[in-house]
């Protein structure tokens, strides 16, 4: 038998005219005999008029148009090597200092009057560090009160190098101090 | 100009075809922006960056739905970075409260058709997900069914938004809406 609870859970089903022929028709008796129900089912009706008669007033920008153009003929007129010269640039870098990295030993400290070589260790430990910005304003008579925060964030990684002594390059070392 | 014409002339960057794409479909974009997010100022933004998204992926439209539903779905995906990047705004309205400012100085001349309106400024008060179905639904007239591919969520978790969404607006705008109580039907007592 159908009551409230069960109509509420078809509600929309039976608004979008999904429901079989046998549980339709037991909808609409229940509709018949329950003013709660059917109000519910005219509000659903009055709230979509609502959503469209309350924006109609809002109109799109007439310049629109032309400023979805003007943008599409900035990003055409852009040359190629403008587009791709940033990404470029960065992944160069990048490959050139992991390059560097792992060919060079690295030179941690000096040991008495002797500059000391010794190779990577075996695990690096890399810190990042950043800083997210919040802007809080609030209303002061006629005034507009506001500060610019930073909360620091801190991540700190340890990584594991796999690498084989023996497949580092022999460099002559420089007895000379860092 | 059909779908399909439209859509060769967009490829080709043919400025009428972007012309008559802004005229058949911006005006019904713009005011789902505005429910979406709140302040038509930016709704006008998010519509323009919808448009120059759309055109430069308008090779990669695979036709599985409407071009107004491809366009909608960027809509939807600019809209949720616009409400991330604004938490990082925060309003401390609690101090505000403690002094008043004079009602002379009116609602901020940028946003006052937004706020004019108290749908959209219950709208506003929601959570995104639950945001977004109504829009869809009461706006967008789209089906149980045609909400959750939009969204890409379950029937039943639509269904469920759209019941929790629909409580909240009873909550917020108790005069102008007899909908269900989220504890099931009840007579509303005026």
């Amino acid at each position: 038998m159908m009551n409230c609870q069960w109509f509420q859970d078809k509600l929309f089903e039976y608004l979008d005219g999904e429901l079989s022929a046998s549980v339709k028709s037991e909808v609409e008796s229940h509709l018949e005999q329950c003013a709660t129900c059917l109000k519910a089912v005219q509000t659903h009706h009055a709230l979509s008029a609502r959503f469209r008669h309350d924006t109609d007033s809002l109109l799109l920008r007439s310049e629109t148009s032309w400023r979805i153009e003007a943008a599409l003929q900035r990003m055409e007129a852009l040359p190629f090597w403008r587009r791709v010269a940033w990404p470029a640039a960065i992944t160069a870098a990048l490959l050139v200092a992991a390059g560097l990295s792992f060919r060079r030993p690295i030179r941690l400290g000096v040991q008495s009057s002797e500059a000391t070589l010794i190779t990577a260790p075996a695990t690096i430990s890399i810190r990042f560090s950043s800083c997210d910005p919040t802007y809080t304003f609030r209303l002061e008579k006629n005034r507009v009160n506001d500060a610019l925060t930073c909360t620091p964030r801190v991540v700190q990684e340890n990584l594991s190098l796999s690498l084989n002594q023996n497949q580092l390059p022999q460099t002559q070392e420089r007895k000379t101090p860092l | 100009m059909d779908q399909e014409q439209l859509l060769t002339a967009l490829k080709e960057r043919n400025h009428a075809a972007v012309r008559d794409l802004v005229a058949a479909f911006g005006p019904r974009l713009f005011r789902s922006a505005c429910l979406l997010c709140g302040s038509e100022t930016d709704a006008q933004d998010l519509v323009q960056e919808t448009f120059v998204q759309a055109l430069q992926s308008a090779h990669r439209f695979e036709r599985r739905s409407s071009i107004y539903t491809w366009l909608h779905a960027i809509l939807l995906n600019l809209t949720r970075h616009y409400h991330r990047d604004r938490k990082r705004l925060v309003f401390d309205d609690q101090l505000a409260r403690q002094d008043i400012p004079s009602c002379d100085d009116g609602p901020n001349g940028l946003d006052a058709d937004a706020a004019s309106g108290a749908l959209i400024e219950a709208l506003a008060r929601l959570t995104a997900p639950h945001r977004e179905v109504l829009v869809l639904r009461f706006y967008e007239n789209m089906k149980l069914g045609e909400i959750a591919a939009h969204l890409g969520l379950a029937t039943g978790t639509v269904k469920s938004r759209l019941h929790y969404g629909l409580a909240e607006m009873q909550r917020l705008l108790p005069h102008e809406l007899n909908l269900f109580g989220v504890g099931g039907t009840k007579e509303t007592k005026t």
